[in-house]
C-alpha cells in the first residue's frame, strides 16, 4: 500500500502476527482493539484482529539467520517477561542474532519500555519513535501510528524528560490529531507554562502549534454512488468528515 | 450527526473501499443514509491517506487540513466523534 516496497509488505505482516500474539492488553491511554476491521484490498481470511494481507505467505523474515514467527515470538516472550535491565540485553542479544526483527515495531516499544524503567529517556524516546515508524498498520498520511496511539505521547514525555520541551510539545501536538484523552491538553498546558508562554494564550499557543503542523488532506476524484463523480474539495466544507468504510 | 450538524457548516462523504454497489444499495436503504458515497475501488484515496483499514475516520477543516484521526471503532465510538466533532464545530 502506498509507497511501501513490496517486498517488505510480508515482513511487516509477519512483524504484525507476532506482535499481535504477544501484544498486552490496553496499556494506558487509547490503545484500539478494533473488533471489525477489515484490511483494504484484500479478501485474506479474518482474524480476531483483522484481516491481514498474506498473512500467510511469510514464515520467515529477517536479513540475518532464518527468523521465522515462531522463534520471533520465543524472543519476545522473554523479552517481555524480563526486567529492564535483562530486557535491554536480550533485545540487543536478538538483534545480533537476528537483525531483521529490526522490523519488530513491538521489540522497540519493549525496548523503549525497558530503558523509561531504567531512567533513561532520551534512548526510550528514540526506541519508541522507532517502534512508532516500524508500526503495522503503517502510519498513515499523518505519519502517525493507527493501533497504537499512546506511543506519541509517551515519546513526548520522555523527551520532556530527557530536557527538550520544544520536541516534546511537538509530540504531544502531534498526539492530538489523534486522541482527544484530557492527559494531552493537562500535558501540553504544562509545556506552555515551561517554556514561558509563548504565543500568548494557551489556546492561541495551541492553535498555532497544530496549524503548523498539520497535514493537507489529499485531494481524489472518485466515482460517485449518488452521481457519476464527486471530487472531494468539491464536497467539502466548513468540517468535513472522510469516512473510509464498507458495507457488512 | 450529518443531520445535526449539517447547519453549522458539517458535511460527509463516505468512501466506500470495494467496488459492492448492491451491498450499499442495501445499506443505505435499511439504515436510511443520505451521505454522498464515492467507491475506491482501485484504492486511489486509500493509497493517498495511507490507509490500511477500516473504519478509518478523517475529519479535514475548511483549509483543507486534517485535523482529527480516528481509526477503528468501539462501542460507543459515535458519542464521543460526536462531542469532537461539535467542539471542532464552536470553534
Amino acid at each position: 500500500m502506498g509507497n511501501r516496497s513490496q517486498s517488505t509488505v510480508p515482513v511487516r505482516i509477519a512483524a504484525l502476527l507476532v506482535a499481535a500474539l504477544l501484544l498486552p492488553g490496553c496499556q494506558g491511554m487509547d490503545r484500539l482493539e478494533p473488533d471489525r476491521f477489515i484490511e483494504v484490498g484484500s479478501d485474506a481470511a479474518n482474524d480476531e484482529r483483522g484481516t491481514l494481507l498474506d498473512a500467510t505467505s511469510s514464515s520467515e523474515f529477517g536479513s540475518g539467520g532464518r527468523l521465522t514467527e515462531e522463534i520471533a515470538g520465543r524472543w519476545l516472550r522473554q523479552i517481555e517477561g524480563a526486567d529492564a535491565a535483562e530486557r535491554l540485553q536480550l533485545a540487543a542479544q536478538f538483534l545480533r542474532e537476528y537483525p531483521g526483527a529490526e522490523v519488530i515495531s513491538y521489540l522497540h516499544e519493549l525496548v523503549g519500555d525497558a530503558y523509561s524503567e531504567v531512567g533513561q529517556p532520551l534512548p526510550a524516546a528514540e526506541a519508541w519513535e522507532r517502534a512508532i515508524a516500524m508500526s503495522w498498520p503503517a502510519p498513515d498520511v499523518l505519519e502517525l501510528p493507527l493501533t497504537n496511539v499512546q506511543l506519541p505521547y509517551q515519546v513526548g514525555w520522555a523527551r520532556y524528560e530527557s530536557g527538550d520541551a520544544v520536541v516534546s510539545a511537538e509530540w504531544l501536538t502531534r498526539a492530538t490529531f489523534i486522541s482527544d484523552r484530557p492527559q494531552l491538553e493537562q500535558g501540553l498546558r504544562f509545556l506552555h507554562s515551561e517554556l514561558g508562554a509563548p504565543g500568548g494564550s494557551f489556546a492561541e499557543w495551541h492553535a498555532q502549534e497544530r496549524a503548523s503542523m498539520a497535514v493537507l488532506a489529499p485531494d481524489f476524484e472518485l466515482p460517485g454512488f449518488q452521481s457519476d463523480s464527486v471530487r472531494f474539495s468539491d464536497a467539502a466544507s466548513r468540517l468535513t468528515l472522510i469516512n473510509f468504510w464498507t458495507p457488512t | 450527526m450529518h443531520r445535526e450538524f449539517a447547519d453549522a457548516g458539517f458535511s460527509v462523504l463516505a468512501v466506500d473501499v470495494r467496488n459492492d454497489r448492491s451491498g450499499t444499495e442495501a445499506f443505505y436503504s435499511e439504515f436510511g443514509f443520505e451521505v454522498p458515497n464515492v467507491f475506491d475501488t482501485r484504492n486511489v484515496a486509500v493509497a493517498q491517506y495511507g490507509v490500511s483499514a477500516t473504519p478509518t475516520t478523517y475529519l479535514v477543516d475548511e483549509e483543507g487540513r486534517i485535523v482529527y484521526r480516528r481509526y477503528g471503532y468501539l462501542p460507543g465510538e459515535e458519542l464521543r466523534l460526536r462531542e469532537q466533532i461539535a467542539s471542532l464545530l464552536e470553534r
